[in-house]
């Protein structure tokens, strides 16, 4: 049985250090918080999304084809393993926003007397289709929310080149549509894109092709079958042009909702450990700190025939204390924060269905963590006072190498150069006195560092590659995407308008590469061999010539291939042989090939013609041109670069918000765990600061003595704490690159030179800020009180 | 007649502790002329301490008004109290007080810089003080690595260093043997004869025959005071 008078004790020993108990409790709170909150919010997300997808009964596999007639459907439907088939029409299309403003966007033909049975819509507000109507739509909620539309609103759509109104009837989420994908590299908010829902027969119908669908979008009944049913559609649809088939996982939307997903669950599971790592050497600190204070009390309390064991457990009954008030808490508070996160992430995402699951294990899983990492955290201090002989606890207690009479070998070393004043030179040895408050002091300054910094590399590198890409990689102003191919002199002649500085045509299609059983669809773009609208980044090979070919990196490994090496590219019109120049690492070009302007017109069957014009205007020009551009026949889509790059940072703002959380838990662990430090370093030297006083050194003088020693201390965490912060962000990309994010961005690691400005100036901010308190206690000692009593 | 160095009038000194107030002075009216050797000796909590820091400018009286070496203290600021205690007072405590990270020499040399002095010239002086209390041989000493006697006469030496104009010594001997005890009261009284003002605060009765005068506090108040008409030497000394 514990003696109660040593729980009184311990009780009392927590009230004197009250301040450094909150904060250790603090940091073990946020470590369990981060850990529950974000794995139950995983869980609930995706939860969320695989009900909304089940629910909505996403396509396992869809089929895009040359337009083809209705009829096929009844015989494809009777493929073996087939559970659902739906027919469709698809078309890009434009959408007129104002006088000066188009979008482009995409039309979906589909059944409108009853919901699809494939890819179905859940209507949000309004209604569905009435059986016959032709002229109303359902608008996607992405857009509807950008826009600000309601139901029964008329929206002007741009099919074929024509502008026909549409009543839109209701707001729709669509599970092919959680993520809007506008184009092969761009994601988009819903405000640069838009998706509608037509008549099947309406659309038909503008578009003079009755009873004719493009592409067909199925389930099935087993999925372990999944690629033969694949293979017997081929050979059915063979005759009529398949185009594309796209699987569930390549589908855009679905695969860039992995992006957050996976990656961040990952890094949910290690950036807590790393917290609770924080905690257990905050808590370390802390008890090695009470231990010394408490020497004296140690050795009367060995003295008077308390077993070690009973000593021993009073202080290690502190630190499980503190994993267990500070578990607890953060285990309660994961519960609704875990709620708040699902439901900011399902609203941005526009998840229709929203699914909490409390996941008890995972709360429980953190609880015993935070605990276990908060004993193991005492464990070392507990030893050691189980080693102390009562007449050793009851001397003042001086570090081995003063005992030893050693002055350090580094201050000897800078004596020889210079001999600084006692002051400086005792804030320089007190580095050495307590090397384990040294240490613990630097390694809890360099792990809150690695915390932040590995956040903002994170962060960085997704701002950074995206920044790359629209700032060095394109260089043109305004595109102009065409439905068809155009004459090249037509496309140059732009370059005559007002304001256009230059006008290059290119090419950018879907083909299908492929090489030794091997095949791949993937985003063609053709450019002049001397482009001055696009920098290639080659992480080997140069540009392709004439019958060579620049495959994006992710696209060389699953082929295999490498530069020399001679690969297959088929469109509709023929099938080519090109030889590998380069790989290319520019990272929004995943799934993307390079080619010249002339072997994509030989692709393509369009000699002395392209179907996009890439063009750089003066600055101020760009509204005016971006207008004219509109009033081309044929024009799907005009996109200017600085608004890609900022729907791009849009998103990354909604995308990094597990980011932004870890970083405030982890700023707030940094303020708590270097607070702790900064003050134990203070406080534990009370009675020599006293005495310091009484001879008459200047409060300024020690309070810069102090500041000097800790800053010291806080030069080498921090210096530690980038290197560490550096390998752990590293790290934390890795993971992404090896999960679905790999597929969607090629992420490198940034960390801005003003990220690690602002990490440093913080931490030293911290350290400043944290003394601050401890210096008003010096402050206000009593002094005689102070330097009479046992030091 | 010898110059006044410390006039207090009327001092009074009461402790708060929640609800309850502990009067530690009560009426206080001291003179101490220049190169006075004064001993105070009362049983604990007569105040000895309390009185001993009020003069050093370590704390302020609750009423009544403190005057030292000509400046009157009672109103001054920490800052203030600071720079006087810089200028005009050396403080011994009974637990030595020094710093352990600091060997002997640099422990004084922490007090010499304060004077201004810097590296050669400031250590040329703290190995000068050290001879002064007979330790020279132990300048690079740390003081986990001196005596209990020796550690007291670094802190006379860093007393001193500050040149002060008054010497305050609170319980000197208090944690010594009689043979370190006797040594650092024999630099003590050497220091007073050479013209320094001591005042020094002890439970021991027999120390108070090396003093000029002798004051005895009861519950804060000077209960009794005399003149010790022929004080005797420190070997003479015995307890």
């Amino acid at each position: 049985m514990f003696p109660r008078i040593l729980a009184k004790k311990l009780w009392r020993d927590i009230q004197a250090y009250r301040a450094q108990f909150i904060a250790l409790c603090t940091i073990v709170a946020l470590g369990v918080l981060v850990y529950s909150s974000l794995v139950i919010a995983m869980e609930s997300l995706n939860r969320s999304y695989s009900y909304a997808y089940e629910e909505l009964r996403f396509a396992d596999f869809t089929i895009t084809l040359n337009p083809v007639h209705e009829d096929i459907i009844s015989q494809l439907k009777d493929i073996d393993n087939v559970k659902d088939i739906e027919g469709r029409l698809v078309v890009n299309i434009g959408v007129y926003i104002s006088e000066s403003r188009q979008i482009p966007g995409v039309a979906i033909g589909i059944n409108s007397s009853k919901h699809p049975t494939v890819n179905d819509i859940k209507v949000e507000r309004g209604r569905y289709f009435y059986p016959g109507e032709l002229n109303t739509c359902l608008v996607e909620r992405h857009f509807a929310s950008s826009y600000g539309y309601g139901a029964n609103r008329t929206i002007t759509l741009i099919i074929n080149g024509v502008k026909t109104n549409f009543t839109a009837v209701g707001i729709v989420a669509s599970p092919e549509y959680l993520v809007i994908m506008s184009g092969p590299l761009e994601i988009s908010s819903g405000y640069t894109f838009g998706v509608f829902f037509l008549p099947l027969k309406g659309l038909q119908n503008i578009l003079y092709m009755d009873s004719m669908i493009n592409e067909v979008s199925v389930r099935v009944k087993n999925r372990a079958k999944i690629e033969d049913t694949i293979n017997r559609f081929q050979e059915i649809l063979r005759p009529y042009g398949v185009i594309r088939i796209i699987r569930r996982e390549e589908q855009p939307s679905y695969r860039a909702l992995q992006w957050d997903l996976r990656g961040f669950s990952e890094i949910s599971r290690i950036f807590p450990a790393l917290v609770l790592a924080v905690s257990a050497i905050g808590i370390h600190t802390m008890l090695s700190r009470l231990i010394i204070s408490q020497r004296r009390e140690i050795g009367i309390l060995k003295a008077m025939g308390y077993s070690k064991t009973e000593i021993a457990t009073q202080y290690l009954l502190y630190s499980t204390l503190v994993g267990i008030i500070g578990s607890f808490i953060g285990g309660i508070l994961s519960i609704p924060l875990s709620r708040v996160i699902t439901m900011y992430y399902t609203e941005i995402l526009g998840i229709p269905f929203r699914l909490f699951y409390t996941n008890i294990y995972a709360i429980v899983e953190a609880v015993l963590a935070g605990i276990i990492f908060c004993i193991a955290g005492g464990l070392i201090p507990c030893f050691r006072v189980v080693q102390l002989s009562p007449s050793e606890a009851m001397r003042p207690y001086i570090s081995s190498s003063m005992m030893k009479g050693r002055i350090p070998l580094l201050e000897k070393l800078v004596n020889k150069i210079y001999c600084p004043p006692i002051r400086v030179r005792m804030s320089l040895r007190n580095l050495f006195r307590n090397r384990i408050r040294t240490f613990s002091t630097v390694a809890g300054v360099s792990l809150s560092i690695m915390l932040v910094l590995s956040m903002y590399g994170m962060m960085d590198s997704f701002y950074v590659i995206i920044g790359k890409q629209y700032g060095e990689y394109e260089r043109w102003d305004l595109r102009a995407q065409f439905s068809s191919m155009r004459s090249v002199e037509q496309l140059i002649s732009i370059a005559g308008w007002n304001g256009v500085e230059q006008a290059e045509p290119t090419i950018v299609e879907i083909v299908k590469v492929s090489r030794l059983g091997k095949e791949e669809y993937c985003t063609l773009f053709a450019f002049r061999y001397n482009t001055t609208m696009h920098t290639f980044s080659f992480s080997e090979g140069s540009k392709p010539r004439r019958g060579q070919l620049v495959i994006s990196i992710n696209l060389a490994k699953k082929l295999g291939v490498s530069v020399g090496d001679k690969i297959n590219v088929s469109t509709p019109f023929s099938r080519r042989t090109l030889g590998v120049s380069g790989i290319s690492d520019e990272p929004l070009a995943l799934s993307t090939c390079f080619v010249t302007l002339e072997t994509a017109q030989e692709l393509y069957r369009s000699e002395g013609k392209a179907n996009s014009v890439l063009l750089r205007v003066a600055s101020g020009k760009v509204a005016e041109v971006r207008r004219k551009l509109y009033s081309l026949q044929g024009v799907q889509r005009v996109d200017t670069r600085g608004e890609m790059l900022a729907e791009w940072n849009k998103l990354l703002d909604q995308f990094t918000v597990f980011s932004y959380v870890m970083l405030l838990m982890g700023l707030t662990i940094a303020f708590a765990l270097v607070f702790n430090t900064a003050t134990i370093n203070v406080l534990e030297r009370t009675w020599e600061t006293a005495t310091m006083r009484i001879i008459g050194i200047r409060m300024k003088t020690i309070a810069t003595m102090v500041i000097l020693e800790n800053l010291v201390m806080g030069i080498f965490g921090i210096a530690l704490g980038l290197v560490l912060g550096y390998i752990a962000a590293y790290y934390f990309i890795h993971i992404f690159t090896s999960s679905m994010v790999g597929e969607f961005l090629l992420l490198k690691l940034y960390i801005r030179f003003s990220s690690y400005i602002e990490v440093v100036a913080g931490t030293i901010a911290t350290v400043f800020l944290s003394q601050v308190l401890a210096i008003r206690f010096i402050s206000r000692l009593n002094l005689a009180e102070v330097v009479k009593s046992v030091p | 007649m010898l110059e006044e160095i410390i006039k207090l009038r009327g001092v009074t000194k009461v402790y708060r502790a929640g609800e309850v107030e502990v009067h530690a002075l009560r009426g206080i009216d001291l003179e101490v002329r220049r190169g006075e050797f004064i001993v105070v000796l009362g049983p604990s909590g007569s105040g000895k301490s309390t009185l001993l820091s009020i003069i050093g400018g370590v704390e302020r009286p609750t009423s009544g008004s403190v005057s030292v070496n000509g400046v009157d203290i009672t109103h001054l600021s920490d800052k203030e109290l600071t720079e006087f205690r810089r200028r005009n007072i050396g403080f011994v405590f009974q637990f030595f007080n020094l710093i352990p990270t600091l060997t002997a020499k640099e422990n004084i040399m922490l007090a010499l810089e304060l004077r201004g002095l810097r590296g050669r010239e400031a250590e040329g002086e703290a190995l000068k003080l050290l001879s002064e209390v007979g330790l020279e041989g132990k300048a690079d000493r740390f003081p986990s690595e001196l005596s209990g006697g020796e550690q007291q006469r670094v802190a006379i030496a860093r007393a001193l260093a500050k040149n002060p104009a008054l010497l305050l010594c609170d319980e000197p001997t208090g944690e010594l043997d009689i043979e370190s005890g006797r040594r650092v009261l024999a630099v003590i009284k050497r220091l007073n004869r050479e013209g320094r003002t001591v005042i020094l605060v002890t439970h021991n009765t027999a120390i108070g025959r090396l003093a000029t005068r002798v004051i005895r506090l009861r519950d804060g108040k000077i209960a009794e005071m005399w003149e010790v008409r022929e004080p005797i030497s420190v070997e003479e000394l015995s307890w």
